[in-house]
């Protein structure tokens, strides 16, 4: 057995990100340690453990299908299952990107004391969130397939592109770490950026398709008629607003989005799955992502000199 | 084994901090800051340099059991730390042949919501060891510990800090590393346990081990040391045997607070 030898020198500039990632590689098995152990640490001394998991996101779906269902009375007949659905990537973002922003900082004595790849309290806080996110997307089928059929009957199968379903989770998965690299390596030094990202949260919300379609844009009537398509491709540009609109295309069959316009000569119905706008959200999460663990690698040192 | 000769390399190392008058931990003082920066061209304003390490070059052999002494704020921790790779250094390069495991850490990633077993795996784990590694080493560690089966179950919370202690050492001693960093490590816990700490220090040393300690207790230094390093005001200032500068070293700390040995500042 040959003995490791290890060169400390001051950080090059044009660091290579290939040998960060044979870095992290090696120290998988910590990631999966983190992770489990964040797992347990959360839900030990709450009684109904995993289960908050799926409760909120069901509660805030509840929620909303009354207000925009029953209050404001739009939206298509089964709403629910719909934001049940937007809810999916959303709260995958937002959550692991909230978490992500705290890691590195809640582990800031264990990093000015142990070496190890910086970037693992991140990877581990959305492994966590990707780990409740397939959790609550079996909810999520159990509550479509299962729950709605009992009551209402069959709902239909989805469509055949439900099988780009792991495509774009690796595209939401992708676009999430690149977001979060940048958003933690900030936070480690303005401790501002946690509020603001709380801040733009909710703006987001409301910017993405979840308790509307994307399809809206092009049935709006506030919006002139010759800019309509050009909103809509470029409202599609945002790679976190096309995969929430691609899981409903994936999960429902094309259907009528309102209920209110079934007198109407054009009545607003969802488009189908567009494989060019994947293409494109994969390129740019990508992007995303890469320069995102770049920007992290850059600063990720200078983490444990924080003063 | 390896080839190379030395455990550790030490080349011309430099360390420096920034020292910021005004600290702008906000995003809005950065703003500013940067704003009256750009406005007299000038990134940064505010801070100025403090190095920690100037020029330090040193090298440590194979098996050689080494104190680094010296006031604080001589760049002891700040050498140790870049030896541990937790901060890079500004300038120069140490190169370490072989696994190194630095008694800083005693029991930093504990976790106190979790038991005193899943904590010995997680320790392991982040200090390099596979699962499969630890659990070989698992009794022994328990046994070098002092603790028992029924402790191990209960979360780390209810430990007291010695136990604590204890089991973040011996979690550190079964690493089987090549390179041992020790950092005030020995001056804890109760009598029996620091005499037994210090065996396996000589035991370590038996097996041709590399140790570097920091200590301000300078009889450790003449009971496991060969050689010194006396760090002063980030400049290796003497590096020889015990004897030599330990003798220099008292003579200057007497000179310095009329107080023989002792190091307050």
């Amino acid at each position: 057995m040959t003995v490791p030898s290890i060169v400390i020198q001051p950080q090059a500039r044009g660091h290579s990100l290939v040998a960060e990632g044979r870095e992290l590689w090696r120290y998988r098995r910590l990631v999966r340690t983190l992770l489990e152990r964040d797992l347990r640490v959360r839900y030990k001394n709450s009684a109904l453990g995993i289960a908050w998991t799926v409760i909120n996101p069901l509660i805030q779906v509840l929620v909303l299908t009354i207000a925009v269902g029953y209050i404001l009375s739009s939206g298509p007949s089964n709403l629910s299952s719909y934001i049940f659905c937007a809810y999916l990537p959303w709260t995958f973002f937002q959550t692991s990107v909230l978490d992500a922003s705290t890691s590195v900082l809640v582990k800031l004595p264990l990093l000015k004391k142990v070496y190890f790849p910086r970037e693992i309290p991140v990877i581990a806080a959305i492994g966590q969130n990707f780990f409740q996110f397939l959790v609550t997307m079996l909810v999520f089928v159990l509550y479509r397939w299962g729950l709605v059929t009992l009551f209402y009957g069959w709902p239909g199968w989805p469509p055949v592109q439900i099988l780009w379903l792991p495509v774009v989770v690796l595209i939401l998965f992708l676009l999430t770490l690149g977001v979060s690299f940048f958003v933690c390596a900030w936070n480690v030094f303005y401790e501002d950026v946690k509020f603001l990202l709380t801040a733009a949260m909710s703006f987001l919300f409301y910017l993405l398709p979840i308790v509307y379609f994307a399809e809206n844009i092009v049935y709006s009537s506030r919006i002139p008629p010759s800019l309509r398509s050009p909103l809509y491709h470029l409202y599609l540009l945002n790679p976190l607003a096309w995969v929430i609109t691609a899981f409903k295309q994936m999960f429902f069959q094309v259907a009528a989005i309102a209920n209110r316009g079934a007198h109407q000569a054009n009545i607003p119905t969802s488009a189908p799955f567009d494989w060019r706008y994947m293409l494109i959200a994969l390129a740019t999460s990508s992007l995303i992502c890469v320069s995102g663990y770049g920007y992290f690698n850059r600063r990720k040192w200078k983490f444990s000199e924080r003063p | 084994m390896g080839e190379a000769q030395y455990a550790i390399e030490v080349n011309d190392l430099v360390k420096e901090f920034r020292v910021y008058h005004r600290s702008y931990a906000s995003l809005k003082g950065h703003a500013v800051a940067l704003a009256r920066g750009l406005a007299r061209r000038q990134e940064h304003s505010r801070y100025e340099t403090r190095r920690a390490l100037d020029h330090v070059t040193f090298r440590v052999a194979r098996g050689e059991a080494v104190a680094l002494i010296g006031r604080n704020g001589s760049g002891k921790s700040t050498l140790l730390s870049i030896l541990s790779r937790v901060y890079l250094p500004t300038a120069g390069e140490a190169r370490l042949h072989g696994r190194l495991v630095s008694l800083l850490e005693l029991g930093a990633g504990f976790d106190p919501e979790l038991t005193g077993m899943q904590n010995v795996f997680f320790n392991g784990i982040l200090l390099g060891l596979t699962e499969d590694e630890v659990a070989a080493r698992y009794d022994s560690i328990l046994g070098f510990a002092e603790l028992d089966v029924t402790t191990m179950d209960l979360p780390v919370r209810m430990y007291s800090s010695g136990m604590q202690l204890r089991l973040g050492f011996s979690v550190a001693v079964h690493l089987s590393a090549d390179i041992l960093l020790v950092d005030e490590g020995l001056a804890v816990g109760d009598e029996a346990f620091q005499e037994k700490c210090f065996a396996k220090m000589e035991e370590f040393k038996a097996q041709g081990k590399t140790i570097v300690m920091v200590t301000h207790e300078l009889d450790h230094v003449e009971r496991i040391a060969q050689r010194v390093l006396w760090l002063d005001r980030g400049r290796l200032r003497r590096d020889g045997d015990v004897t030599t500068v330990l003798a220099a070293y008292r003579q200057e700390m007497h000179r310095a607070d009329g107080i023989g040995g002792s190091d307050v500042v």
